[in-house]
């Protein structure tokens, strides 16, 4: 009697672990795209640049660094839980490489830190 | 190497969070452990039992002191790590707002009433206990506020966290009373006693906390690939590996160290300290990798 709950128990046991290895969950908002995408090339000064997550995020850091430091921005967000993150620049970005640096808090607490880069070509 | 590109370039700001993450995390499971212990051995010799009180509750303000540095640390990491941004009101109050700052004040809660531990309990009716254990739920529920335990299956993850540091807590409060009671003249019957029971009680626990940790990084990461290939799973890799040592020890010290000592071997007790003070120097070091985990990897993102 005793080997038989065994066994069914152990069985259960494998069979909620095998389970637990087929079932990835949601893990928390991660980063799925940039405005202009990472490592692309633009022509001209691009009309927005921002980031889009997969659930609420708060941005507590935007920069934007070029050819000449950092990049003066209009129509920057607050810092309010956001998907989506777009900024325009406040003039026109001369060619050259730029690269932007973001940081945030996650719904779940954790603090999130990125960067992409693209080029603005004449 | 996932893990080795994750390390490269990090700034002093990361590294100061990654610290003071492991030095809380330290002092909240010392704090915790500290209750469980006297919990699971009531009958302890006197100054044993004043010791691991008096450990609980110095641990117990170290962790609230660093749980406060780290308000600012993060709030300074979220303004682009600089020490301006750490003491800007608005950041400050974006990371009290959110979860952090609800871990925050269960964490000192809890923390405030594990220092009752230091009542009589044989004066107080058992007050001193009752408080310190709401203290350790409290301690645990911060725990479970901020990370990826707050997706669904909130509860199912939760528990299986809180069980992970319950287990965790009782190994890491037991450590320095046990090295203690080791130091006993040999053949004093309360510290073989103690030792003995703890072997018995450690196999259930470490069990549980082995367990609950392997079934919350399968829930977590979803497979075996992430394991090896993103940095949170090699990171993870190396925290099991040194657990793996811990094991070892830990199995050494009950089947071979504790009957030495029961024998009347005059060197087990050297030896035996020996080993647990290798251990707590490897929980140590199993701190230190959960923080760099937590602080700069996830397992969403690698």
């Amino acid at each position: 009697m005793m080997t038989i709950v065994t066994r069914n128990t152990l069985r259960s046991a494998l069979a909620a672990l095998l389970l637990v290895f087929s079932a990835p969950l949601l893990a928390h908002e991660g980063e799925m795209g940039s405005v202009p995408e990472d490592g692309s090339t633009v022509q001209g000064t691009p009309e927005e640049i921002g980031i889009h997550f997969d659930g609420a995020m708060r941005i507590t850091q935007f920069d934007v660094i070029g050819p000449r430091g950092r990049v003066s921005l209009a129509d920057q967000p607050g810092n309010d839980p956001t998907e989506e993150y777009h900024v325009r620049p406040a003039g026109d970005l001369e060619p050259g490489r730029y690269e932007v640096r973001w940081r945030g808090l996650a719904r779940d607490g954790h603090m999130m830190s990125g960067t992409f880069r693209f080029t603005v070509e004449n | 190497m996932a893990w080795l590109s994750a390390l490269t370039g990090l700034d002093a700001w990361t590294v100061a969070m990654m610290l003071v993450a492991a030095g809380f995390y330290a002092g909240a499971l010392l704090a915790a452990g500290a209750v469980l212990f006297r919990l699971a051995f009531p009958d302890l010799p006197d100054p044993d039992r004043r010791a691991a009180s008096r450990m609980g509750a110095v641990a117990a303000w170290v962790a609230i002191v660093l749980a406060l540095v780290q308000w600012p640390l993060q709030a300074g990491y979220l303004g682009g790590g600089n020490s301006s941004a750490a003491f800007d009101p608005m950041l400050l109050g974006i990371v009290f707002e959110g979860a952090q700052g609800t871990r925050l004040l269960l964490a000192v809660t809890g923390l405030l009433l594990v220092q009752a531990i230091l009542l009589d309990a044989r004066r107080l009716w058992g007050l001193g206990y009752g408080l310190s254990l709401a203290g350790v739920l409290l301690v645990m529920l911060a725990f479970v506020q901020v990370g990826h335990t707050v997706n669904e299956p909130r509860w199912l993850l939760g528990g299986l966290l809180v069980v992970h540091l319950l287990a965790a807590a009782f190994w890491v409060g037991s450590l320095w009373p046990l090295y203690r009671l080791a130091g006993h003249p040999p053949g004093g019957s309360d510290a073989i006693r103690t030792l003995e029971r703890f072997g018995r009680v450690a196999v259930f626990g470490v069990g549980l906390l082995v367990l609950a940790g392997i079934v919350l990084a399968a829930l977590l990461l979803g497979g075996v690939t992430p394991l090896l290939t993103t940095s949170y799973g090699q990171f993870l890799i190396g925290k099991l590996l040194i657990v793996a040592l811990l094991l070892l020890l830990a199995a050494s010290n009950k089947w071979r160290l504790v009957p030495a000592l029961e024998r009347g071997d005059p060197r087990a007790p050297e030896r035996l300290r020996r080993s647990i003070a290798l251990e707590i120097g490897l929980v140590g070091l199993v701190l230190l990798v959960t923080a760099v985990l937590t602080t700069i990897s996830s397992p969403a993102n690698g």
